[in-house]
């Protein structure tokens, strides 16, 4: 099945496979399961020659771009076939290893990237997690980079008054 | 107190992260991606197609008939009329509702008669 290009591209995939999850995971509220449905069709993608890496970017750059394109249509989806899920309120399951002792900053986090705009925390989490550069995460988001540095520059101050209030 | 660039940077990497095996992911791709290639799967398609079109040809076309054209409306004859007008009487047969007066008009009296 893999086409050559897939295969060429499998070891820095693997590579890149744990900061790709975590990037799904941001794409995806926090839903690990979602998550990895997300990324197995991600790496569908590749293998079938939906996705393309044309090297017009970085390979993560690029990857993660199909990686949001990917949560994104996977949550018109639901949506569309559930639309009583948009009442619902979001519960993430915590992790593990969350719940041990010191995992109450982790979770504190969360919680104020929760409170941020879902562009504001994309461009939050792929700078300051997965250290793009403003411009990179525009072009993984699919936004210009004066937007991107904009979403930036707000996520920064709201995630701030976030986290100071809490401590 | 505010937090900089760098320890907002921290706080956001304090949280870990668990990947699932990539290998894992990885095939279960593969597997549906051969599963959608499989030449099973198109010779079922080959078959399918054809019979739906015919279905859909058969029951998916059909419409309700149209309704019925409404009854003409029934003209007053001519000749009626002028009948009428000038015997004086109750409308002819088929008519819908008598007249009791008769408009008047040039030549005839108010009862419709003819001086």
């Amino acid at each position: 099945v893999d086409s050559a290009l897939a295969l060429e591209l499998k070891p820095q995939l693997a590579a890149l496979h744990p900061a790709s999850f975590a990037w799904a995971l941001a794409c995806c509220r926090d839903d690990p399961a979602e998550a990895e449905d997300v990324l197995q069709t991600v790496y569908e993608k590749i293998l079938d020659g939906r996705a393309r890496f044309e090297g017009r970017s970085s390979l993560k750059t690029w990857l993660f771009a199909v990686v949001r394109r990917t949560a994104s249509e996977a949550r018109r989806r639901r949506v569309f076939l559930r639309p009583w899920l948009l009442l619902a309120p979001t519960e993430r399951p915590a992790a593990p290893d969350e719940e041990q002792a010191g995992a109450e900053r982790a979770t504190r986090v969360r919680e104020a990237l929760a409170t941020l705009a879902a562009r504001q925390r994309e461009v939050i989490e792929l700078v300051f997690f997965h250290d793009f550069t403003v411009e990179e995460a525009a072009r993984a988001m699919g936004v210009s980079a004066g937007s991107a540095r904009v979403h930036y520059d707000r996520a920064k101050h709201r995630l701030r008054a976030a986290l100071v209030e809490v401590r | 107190m505010s937090l900089s660039d760098d320890e907002l940077r921290a706080e956001l990497r304090r949280r870990s992260i668990t990947a699932p095996p990539f290998q894992s992911l990885w095939s279960a791709a593969a597997a549906r991606v051969q599963r959608r290639r499989s030449p099973a799967r198109w010779i079922a398609l080959a078959l399918l197609a054809p019979a739906a079109i015919v279905l859909f040809l058969l029951f998916g076309t059909r419409r309700p008939p149209p309704p019925l054209p409404a009854p003409p409306t029934v003209q007053l004859p001519l000749e009626g009329l002028l009948t009428l007008r000038l015997d004086g009487q109750l409308p002819l047969d088929g008519l819908a509702r008598p007249i009791a007066e008769p408009t008047p008009f040039a030549g005839f009296d108010t009862r419709g008669r003819w001086p």
